[in-house]
C-alpha cells in the first residue's frame, strides 16, 4: 500500500514539476516582435507595403475612392445615399459639422494620416539596420527607404493641405514621452520638412520602367514636389487670409516658390526624372469632342 | 401500548419537525474521505471532564458533542429543558456519563458509532402489541441511510391514519394493526427526504432515506470546497438544480435572474442557440459594454472545479446547485474573479440500487410582444403627412391611401402584415433526459443523457437549435485510502440558421413597406427594398443554411489519497482535458423574389388588377457560394491539493492548498469559395478558383496558480477564514507576471452566545460577518507588452494582380501592462427567525476596480500616430445592498409554504478615465456611471408656431417638433445643452420573489421577477419614413395641427429632422424597461404511487410549466422589456407539458 502511496506522489510530482514551467513561457503565435521584422529583408518590404496601403489611413479608403467623393457628389450622378444632406454639398459645413470631411470617409486628408507617418517613422527608423547580404539586397533596402520618405511626404503633403502648418514628427514616439510640449511648426518649417522628404526620395527612387507598378518612382517625387511647391505659391498662403505662421508662408516667397515649382516640372517634362513626355504636338489645343465620341463614350459608360 | 404510540404520532403535527438531528448531514461528505473508526472505538476513545450543575439535558448533549463528534438524536417531547442534571466526571466515557443522568429522566439510549439515540425507556420496545384483528396486517423492515447506516427514529406511519411508529436502534421497525385497506407507508426523518412506499402484498420494506440537506445544513460550494450554510462567511448567493430543472427555459442563464440576490441575468435575443442572459454578479465594476465585450463584465463560470467552461453546457437537468461568489470569497479564484464566481456543480450517483429517471416535457412557444408596425393605410397616411409639411412631392395620393385602407385593389394597392407573415403563432420545444445512477460501497455512477430542440418562431421550418448531450461520472475507490472518479460531460451543439441573421430576418420585418408586397394575391413571394430582405424569404432556407455544430468533450479524472496515518489530511489531484471542435458550414445562393410587370396585366370591370405575370429575379447573391470554418478550443488543467482539517476540542482547523495550471489554445481556419455551378455538390473543392479565399488564426492563454485556504472556528461561534491566489499570467511581462490575491472573512454566530440565547431566543440564527478581499482581471488580446507585428492582405503591386502580404504593427506594446484590481467591502448577516420560520438577511459591499484597462485618450494627442495600447488607468467604484427575506411553514400537515424574496441594487461610478475636459461640467463622464450617454433632454413637443418661438430651438423648428431643453440657459439649443443620461444599459435595481406552495400531492413553485428603471432605445433605424414603416407607437397619437396637446412627435422622414436619433440623439428616443415579470411558474402533481402497483414506479408526476408567462408591471408595453430592443428577436413565452419518472 505504501508503495502504490509513493509511486502516486512522485508521479504527482512528476507531473506537477515538468509541466509547470514552459505554460508562462510561451511566444505569441500570431504575431511577429520587432526584432524580427527588421531582421530579414521581405519582412521589411511586407512592412512598407502596409505603409503603402495605409498611404490614406486606412486601406478600403484608399485615398477617398468612394462614392462620397466621386461623381455621386456633384450633379453629375444621383448617389443613393442622398446625398443632397451632405453638408459640404449644400454649403452648410462649419468647424462643428464637418460631415464626411469630419468622419471615417474624408480619413485621407485628416488628422488621423498621422498613424500612417507614425508607420512610416517607424519603417525608418529600422531599416537602416536591416542586414543585407550583398549589392542587390542593399539597393533594393536603398529603394524601399526613398520609398518611404515618399510616402511620409505625400502624407505630410495632405495634411499641409488641409491644416497648414503641422506637427512635425521624424522619429517613432515611445508611451510616456512628453507629448504636450511638442507644438505644430509654420507652415515654412512644414514646407521644407516636406521638401527635405522628396528630395530623398527623388535621389533614392528609381524612375518608372525600374519601378514595380504602383509603387513610387522618381518622376512620381519630383511631382508631388512640383504640386506642393505651386499649391504654396496661393495667395491665401501668403497674408491674404491671415499673417499667422501656421497658415500664412513668412520667408518663402510667392516667386521663388513658384520659380522652384516651375523647375522641378519641367525637369519631369525633360525626362530628367524618368521617361515623361507629353503625347502629340503641343502646338495645337486637342479639339472639342465628335457626337460620335461622345456617343462612345456614353456607351462604355452604360 | 399501541395507543400510546398512535396518540402521540397525532397529538402533533409538528412531531416531526421537532425531532431534532443535532448532527450535521455532511456525515457523507465526512465518511467519504475520514477512514471510519469501529463504533467501539471511538466511544473508548474519547473521554470527557465535566462539571455542569443543575444543567439541562439538552445542553450537557451540547457539551458532549461540541467536545467530540457525537451526535445526539432525540425528540423533542423526550428531552425538554425542564430536564435539570448534574453531572461531575472525570476521563468518563460517554456510556458512564449517560447511565448516570438518564435513568432518573426515565430515558434510555443506544450509542452507534458517533451516534447517541436517546429515547424513552418503555418506548425501546418498539414491536407493537398486536390487537391481532383480522381485518389487520403487519410489516416490519429496515430503515438505513445512504452509507447503508441503520437509522434509528425513523417515523413509519401508514398514509391518512394514525397508525405508525418508529424505528429502534437498529433501524428496525415492525409495525402492526395496519388497516387491511391501507395502501401507502410513509417513511420520514429530519434531514431525510420523505419517502412514500407501495405496500401491495409485501410484507417487508426496507428502505434507504435519502439525506435532504437544507436551510442552514445546506451544504453549498464556495470554491475548491463546500461548507454547511451556517459556516460560510462570505456573501454567496445559491439555486438549486431542482428549482430550476423543470423550467422550459433555452439554457441555464435565463433560469437564474430573480433567484439569487446579487444576480443579474438579461436574455437581448430570443432567437434558438443565441438566447442565453447576460449574467452579471453585483452588475458592473469596470468600463465595458455587456453586450459589445461580455469578456468585461463576465462573472468567471466554473463547472465542477473546471474554470471557464460555459453555462450553456450544463443540462438543468444535471446540475445538483448553483451557488455564486459575490464578495471576497471569490478572491480564491484571484485573477479571474473580480467579476464574481458562478460555480455549477453536478449530481453524482446516490448510494442504492440503480435508479432510473426519464423527464420529458413538450413546449409551446410564442413571442412575449411583437412590437406593432403600421398598416399600409396608417403607414400611407403619416408619410404623406410628412410630405405635405415639407412641401415634398407625395409619394402616395388620398386615392392610394384609400385603397389601402379599403383593400379593393390587392395588386396595387396591398397591406401586408410582413412581421404577420413572417412569424407564426407558436412554435415547439421539447426536452427528454433519462438518467441512471446507483452505488455502494464508496463506488457511485451517474449517467444522464439529454436532448433537446427549439424551433424557430418563423411561419416557415428553418432556425432550429438542437442539443445533445451525455454527462457520466463514475467514483472508484480503489483502496480504503484511495479513490478515483472519472467524468465526462459531451455535447452537440447543432445549430442550424438561414444565411442571414435574426437581426436581418425579424429587424427587416418590423421594417419593410405596408404597402407593398411580403406575398403577391397569387402567393409569390414580393420584392425587396435592398439586399434581397424579403423575411418571408430570407428565414428560409431557400437562400442556403448556415450549419453550426460545436463537438464539446469535457473529461476530468481525480484521485484523493486520505492518508490512514495521518488523521485529517487529503491529498488529492485532478487533471481535465476540454477539447471541443466547432464546424460551421455556410452555403449561400441567391433566391427569387418577384416585381410587377404590369404589361401583362388583366384587369376587372372597375379597372383593378385581377391577375398579372411576375418578373423573377435572382437576389441576395451573386452566385451560389460556400464558407467551411473549422475552430478548435483546448483547454488543459491540472490541479494537485491538499487538505487538512482537525478539530482540537473547540476550536476547529482547516487548512487547503493547491497548486493549478490552465493551458488553453485555439486555432481556427476557415476557406471559401464561390460560383458554384450546381447546388448539388456542396464541397469546397467543387467550386471556382476565381475568388477563393482562406483564413485562419490561433490563441494562446495559460496561468499558473497557487492556492490556499484556511480556516479556524472556535465552538461554532466565531468564524474566520483566510484566503489566497497567487496567479501568473501568460498576458503579462516576465518580470510582472504574477499577481496576489488575498481574501479575508470574518464571522460571528452571535446566536450560539449564551446571552443571545437568553435574551433574543426569537432569534433562533444570527451571523454577523464581514469580508475584505483583492481579485483581479487580465482582460485584452495576450502580449500587449510586446510590440507586435501581424500578418496583413495589402494592395496590388506590380501587373500580376497578386495580393501583396503585408506586416503591420498591432498596436504599440505597453511594457507595464497587468491585472486590472478589484477590491472588495462586504458586510451581513443572516438571521432565522421563530425556530426558522423567517430568514432574513442583508448584505452592503463597496467594490473598487482599479488598474482598469483603458486607453490614454486625453493625455495622448493624435499625431503622435499611436494606436494607444490598453494601459492600466481607469478606477470605477461600484457599491450597494441586497437583502434576502424568507417565510417558511406547514400550515397544516399537508400544506406548506415557502416564500423566498430577494432585491439587490447597486450603482456604478467613474472615478477616472483619462477624460479630457468637457466643454460643459455636466458633460463629465467622470463620477457617472460607465455606459452614460450624452444626449439632449426633451422636454415635450412644439404644440404650435407660439410655443416655438416662445422656447430656444434648432433652426427651422416647426410645431410637432421635440423640445430640446436649454440647459445652460444661453437662449438656444447647442451641443452644450446635451446631458449625461445613466442608466442607459443595465438596470441598477434587480427583485425577485418565488413562492413554493405544497398540498398533498401537488407542487406550485412560481417566480416574479423585475428590474427598475434603466433606458433602452425604442428605435435604432433611420431609414423609417420613405425606406420603412412606422412603428405603432410613432403613429398613435402624434402631434398633428389638430392634435397639439401631446407627446408624441409629428409624422418624420427617416433622419430628415433636427430630432432624428442619428442626427441628435435626445431622450425622446428612450424608454424605461422597469419591468416585472412572472417569470417563471410550475406546477407538479405527483401521481399516488398506489395508481400503479407494482410497475416498479417510485415516483411519477406530471407537470404544467411555463417560462416568461406575463408581465406584471411593465414601464412600457411597445416592446419586451428584457429585450429591451424592437427589431431583436423577440422574447418567448414557453407552455409545457412534462412528466419526471423515476424507477
Amino acid at each position: 500500500m505504501k508503495k502504490i502511496l509513493g509511486s502516486i506522489l512522485v508521479l504527482t510530482l512528476i507531473i506537477a514539476t515538468t509541466s509547470c514551467d514552459d505554460i508562462l513561457d510561451q511566444k505569441a503565435v500570431d504575431a511577429f516582435n520587432e526584432e524580427s521584422v527588421f531582421e530579414d529583408l521581405n519582412l521589411t518590404k511586407a512592412y512598407l507595403g502596409r505603409c503603402y496601403d495605409y498611404i490614406g489611413v486606412d486601406n478600403n479608403m484608399l485615398l477617398g475612392l468612394r462614392e462620397d467623393l466621386l461623381a455621386g457628389a456633384t450633379d453629375e450622378l444621383l448617389c443613393i445615399h442622398r446625398p443632397s444632406g451632405y453638408p459640404f454639398l449644400k454649403g452648410i459645413m462649419s468647424p462643428d459639422e464637418l460631415g464626411h470631411f469630419g468622419n471615417w470617409r474624408f480619413n485621407w486628408i485628416t488628422w488621423n494620416l498621422y498613424s500612417n507617418i507614425k508607420n512610416v517613422n517607424v519603417f525608418l527608423a529600422n531599416a537602416q539596420n536591416v542586414p543585407t547580404e550583398n549589392s542587390g539586397e542593399e539597393a533594393l533596402l536603398a529603394t524601399y527607404i526613398a520609398e518611404a520618405y515618399f510616402i511620409r511626404a505625400f502624407d505630410y503633403v495632405n495634411l499641409m493641405r488641409s491644416y497648414g502648418g503641422l506637427v512635425l514628427v521624424n522619429e517613432p514616439f515611445e508611451l510616456g514621452e512628453d507629448f504636450l510640449s511638442i507644438n505644430r511648426s509654420s507652415l515654412d518649417e512644414t514646407l521644407d520638412f516636406i521638401i527635405a522628404d522628396l528630395d530623398k526620395a527623388i535621389a533614392g527612387l528609381p524612375t518608372k520602367d525600374e519601378m514595380e507598378q504602383g509603387r513610387a518612382t522618381k518622376g512620381a517625387a519630383a511631382a508631388l514636389k512640383s504640386r506642393i511647391l505651386s499649391w504654396s505659391t496661393g495667395e491665401l498662403m501668403h497674408g491674404a487670409y491671415s499673417n499667422d505662421p501656421l497658415v500664412s508662408f513668412q520667408s518663402h516667397s510667392r516667386e521663388s516658390l513658384l520659380t522652384q515649382a516651375q523647375t522641378i516640372a519641367k525637369e519631369i517634362m525633360d525626362g530628367m526624372h524618368g521617361d515623361y513626355s507629353l503625347t502629340g504636338g503641343t502646338d495645337d489645343p486637342p479639339s472639342p469632342l465628335t457626337e460620335a465620341d461622345v456617343e462612345a463614350y456614353s456607351e462604355k459608360l452604360l | 401500548m399501541e395507543k400510546c404510540i398512535n396518540a402521540k404520532l397525532s397529538c402533533s403535527s409538528g412531531w416531526l419537525t421537532k425531532f431534532r438531528r443535532v448532527a450535521g448531514v455532511t456525515m457523507a461528505l465526512l465518511l467519504a474521505i475520514v477512514v471510519s473508526v469501529q463504533a467501539s472505538t471511538y466511544s473508548e476513545s474519547v473521554k470527557f471532564d465535566l462539571k455542569m450543575k443543575k444543567a439541562s439535558l439538552k445542553e450537557v448533549f451540547q457539551t458532549i458533542a461540541d467536545q467530540s463528534e457525537f451526535k445526539f438524536v432525540y425528540n423533542n417531547d423526550v428531552v425538554n429543558d425542564n430536564q435539570k442534571v448534574s453531572v461531575t466526571t472525570e476521563d468518563a466515557r460517554v456510556e458512564e456519563i449517560l447511565n448516570e443522568i438518564l435513568p432518573q429522566h426515565h430515558l434510555a439510549y443506544q450509542v452507534i458509532d458517533r451516534q447517541v439515540i436517546v429515547y424513552p425507556e418503555a418506548s425501546k420496545e418498539t414491536s407493537a402489541v398486536s390487537s391481532a384483528s383480522q381485518q389487520e396486517k403487519s410489516i416490519s423492515g429496515t430503515v438505513v441511510d445512504e452509507e447503508g447506516m441503520p437509522l434509528p427514529g425513523v417515523s413509519v406511519i401508514v398514509k391518512g391514519t394514525t397508525v405508525g411508529i418508529v424505528t429502534n436502534v437498529d433501524g428496525k421497525y415492525n409495525l402492526t394493526g395496519i388497516p387491511e385497506d391501507a395502501k401507502v407507508l410513509v417513511f420520514s426523518f429530519v434531514g431525510m427526504r420523505t419517502q412514500e412506499v407501495n405496500i401491495g402484498n409485501k410484507a417487508i420494506i426496507d428502505i434507504t432515506l435519502e439525506a435532504e440537506a437544507i436551510g442552514l445544513e445546506e451544504v453549498i460550494a464556495v470554491g475548491y470546497a463546500s461548507q454547511k450554510k451556517a459556516n460560510v462567511v462570505g456573501s454567496v448567493a445559491t439555486v438549486s438544480g431542482e428549482q430550476i430543472e423543470a423550467i422550459p427555459a433555452a439554457d441555464v442563464t435565463n433560469t437564474l435572474s430573480g433567484r439569487m440576490s446579487g444576480v443579474t441575468g438579461i436574455q437581448t435575443t430570443g432567437e434558438p442557440g443565441q438566447s442565453n442572459a447576460t449574467i452579471l454578479v453585483r452588475g458592473r465594476t469596470t468600463l465595458g459594454d455587456r453586450n459589445d465585450n461580455p469578456e468585461l463584465t463576465a462573472p468567471l463560470v466554473v463547472i465542477d472545479g473546471i474554470p471557464g467552461r460555459s453555462l450553456g453546457d450544463v443540462d438543468p437537468v444535471d446540475i445538483e446547485s448553483v451557488s455564486v461568489l459575490k464578495d471576497a470569497s471569490a478572491a480564491i479564484y484571484g485573477s479571474s474573479a473580480a467579476n464574481g464566481v458562478i460555480l455549477v456543480t453536478t449530481k453524482r450517483g446516490k448510494s442504492g440500487k440503480p435508479r432510473m429517471n426519464y423527464q420529458f416535457y413538450q413546449g409551446f412557444m410564442s413571442p412575449t410582444i411583437l412590437p406593432e408596425v403600421t398598416n399600409a393605410g396608417d403607414y400611407a397616411t403619416m408619410l404623406s403627412e410628412y410630405q405635405d409639411y415639407e412641401n415634398k412631392e407625395r409619394t402616395y395620393s388620398d386615392e392610394d391611401i384609400a385603397l389601402f385602407y379599403s383593400g379593393r385593389d390587392p395588386w396595387k394597392h396591398p397591406n401586408s402584415d410582413w412581421v404577420g407573415d413572417l412569424v407564426s403563432n407558436w412554435t415547439t420545444t421539447s426536452k427528454h433526459n433519462f438518467s441512471i445512477d446507483g452505488g455502494s460501497n464508496g463506488m457511485y455512477y451517474y449517467v444522464s443523457l439529454g436532448y433537446k430542440n427549439e424551433e424557430a418562431i418563423y411561419e416557415q421550418e428553418s432556425t432550429n437549435y438542437k442539443q445533445y448531450n451525455l454527462r457520466a461520472k463514475l467514483e472508484l475507490p480503489i483502496t480504503d485510502w484511495l479513490t478515483t472518479s472519472i467524468d465526462y460531460a459531451g455535447f452537440l451543439n447543432n445549430k442550424m440558421y438561414p444565411t442571414k441573421g435574426a437581426g436581418d430576418i425579424y429587424g427587416q420585418s418590423t421594417r419593410l413597406l405596408p404597402t407593398r408586397w411580403s406575398f403577391w394575391p397569387n402567393g409569390l413571394p414580393g420584392p425587396d427594398i435592398e439586399y434581397g430582405d424579403n423575411p418571408v424569404v430570407t428565414s428560409t432556407f431557400e437562400g442556403g443554411y448556415d450549419d453550426q455544430k460545436d463537438y464539446i468533450n469535457q473529461l476530468t479524472f481525480k484521485a484523493t489519497i486520505a492518508p490512514p496515518s495521518i488523521k485529517g489530511l487529503t491529498l488529492s489531484g485532478y487533471y481535465s482535458y476540454d477539447v471541443s471542435n466547432w464546424y460551421r458550414k455556410e452555403f449561400r445562393k441567391p433566391w427569387t423574389l418577384y416585381t410587377e410587370n404590369e404589361d401583362s396585366a388583366t384587369y376587372d370591370s372597375e379597372g383593378y388588377i385581377i391577375d398579372m405575370d411576375l418578373t423573377p429575379a435572382k437576389r441576395g447573391y451573386s452566385s451560389p457560394e460556400l464558407a467551411e470554418t473549422y475552430q478548435r478550443k483546448i483547454r488543459k488543467l491540472a490541479n494537485f491539493n491538499f487538505n487538512y482539517a482537525r478539530d482540537f476540542g473547540e476550536h476547529s482547523f482547516s487548512i487547503f492548498g493547491a497548486y493549478e495550471q490552465i493551458d488553453q489554445s485555439r486555432n481556427e481556419m476557415g476557406a471559401f469559395r464561390k460560383y458554384y455551378i450546381s447546388d448539388v455538390v456542396q464541397t469546397i473543392d467543387a467550386g471556382s478558383d476565381t475568388d477563393k479565399d482562406n483564413w485562419g488564426w490561433s490563441w494562446i492563454y495559460a496561468r499558473k496558480s497557487i492556492i490556499g485556504r484556511a480556516n479556524y472556528s472556535y465552538a461554532g461561534k466565531y468564524l474566520v477564514e483566510a484566503l489566497f491566489r497567487r496567479d501568473g499570467s501568460l498576458k503579462f511581462p516576465p518580470d510582472s507576471r504574477w499577481g496576489n490575491f488575498p481574501g479575508l472573512m470574518l464571522g460571528w454566530r452571535a446566536s450560539e452566545e449564551s446571552f443571545w440565547q437568553n435574551n433574543l431566543s426569537a432569534i433562533n440564527y444570527f451571523k454577523l460577518k464581514a469580508s475584505y478581499g483583492k481579485m483581479g482581471m487580465d482582460p485584452g488580446d495576450p502580449f500587449q507588452f510586446m510590440n507586435k507585428y501581424i500578418l496583413g492582405t495589402g494592395l496590388t503591386m506590380g501587373s500580376g494582380k497578386q495580393v501583396e502580404t503585408v506586416v503591420q504593427q498591432d498596436g504599440v506594446a505597453n511594457p507595464n501592462i497587468t491585472w486590472e484590481k478589484q477590491t472588495t467591502y462586504n458586510i451581513g448577516f443572516e438571521s432565522q427567525i421563530l425556530d426558522n420560520l423567517f430568514s432574513f438577511d442583508a448584505d452592503v459591499f463597496y467594490s473598487k476596480r482599479s488598474d482598469i484597462l483603458a486607453s490614454r485618450d486625453a493625455s495622448v494627442p493624435q499625431f503622435t500616430g499611436l494606436a494607444l495600447p490598453d494601459e492600466n488607468i481607469a478606477e470605477v467604484d461600484n457599491r450597494g445592498f441586497e437583502l434576502e427575506a424568507g417565510y417558511h411553514k406547514n400550515i397544516t400537515s399537508d400544506l406548506r409554504l415557502d416564500l423566498t424574496g430577494q432585491f439587490s441594487y447597486n450603482h456604478n461610478e467613474v472615478v477616472f478615465m483619462d477624460e479630457p475636459e468637457r466643454a460643459e461640467p455636466w458633460q463629465q463622464r467622470t463620477g457617472h456611471p460607465y455606459g452614460a450617454w450624452l444626449m439632449y433632454d426633451a422636454i415635450g413637443i412644439f404644440a404650435d408656431q407660439a410655443a416655438v418661438d416662445g422656447y430656444p430651438s434648432w433652426d427651422n423648428a416647426k410645431p410637432g417638433d421635440v423640445i430640446f431643453r436649454d440647459v445652460d440657459g444661453d437662449g438656444s439649443i447647442t451641443s452644450d445643452d446635451k446631458i449625461l443620461v445613466d442608466q442607459t444599459d443595465m438596470p441598477e435595481v434587480t427583485y425577485g420573489l418565488s413562492i413554493d406552495l405544497d398540498y398533498k400531492n401537488w407542487h406550485l413553485s412560481l417566480l416574479a421577477q423585475g428590474q427598475g428603471k434603466y433606458y433602452r432605445m425604442n428605435i435604432a433605424d433611420g431609414r423609417r419614413g420613405e425606406a420603412g414603416n412606422y412603428f405603432q407607437w410613432s403613429f398613435d397619437d402624434r402631434w398633428t395641427p389638430e392634435n397639439t396637446n401631446t407627446d408624441v412627435a409629428r409624422a418624420y422622414n427617416r433622419d430628415d429632422l433636427y430630432w432624428s436619433f442619428d442626427n441628435n440623439m435626445s431622450t425622446y428616443h428612450l424608454d424605461n424597461m422597469a419591468y416585472c415579470r412572472l417569470k417563471n411558474a410550475v406546477l407538479t402533481y405527483t401521481i399516488p404511487n398506489e395508481v400503479f402497483g407494482d410497475l416498479g414506479i417510485s415516483r411519477a408526476q406530471v407537470y404544467f410549466a411555463g417560462n416568461n408567462l406575463f408581465l406584471i408591471y411593465a414601464a412600457q408595453k411597445n416592446f419586451d422589456p428584457e429585450i429591451g430592443a424592437p427589431m431583436n428577436y423577440p422574447a418567448v413565452r414557453t407552455l409545457a407539458l412534462g412528466v419526471k419518472v423515476t424507477f
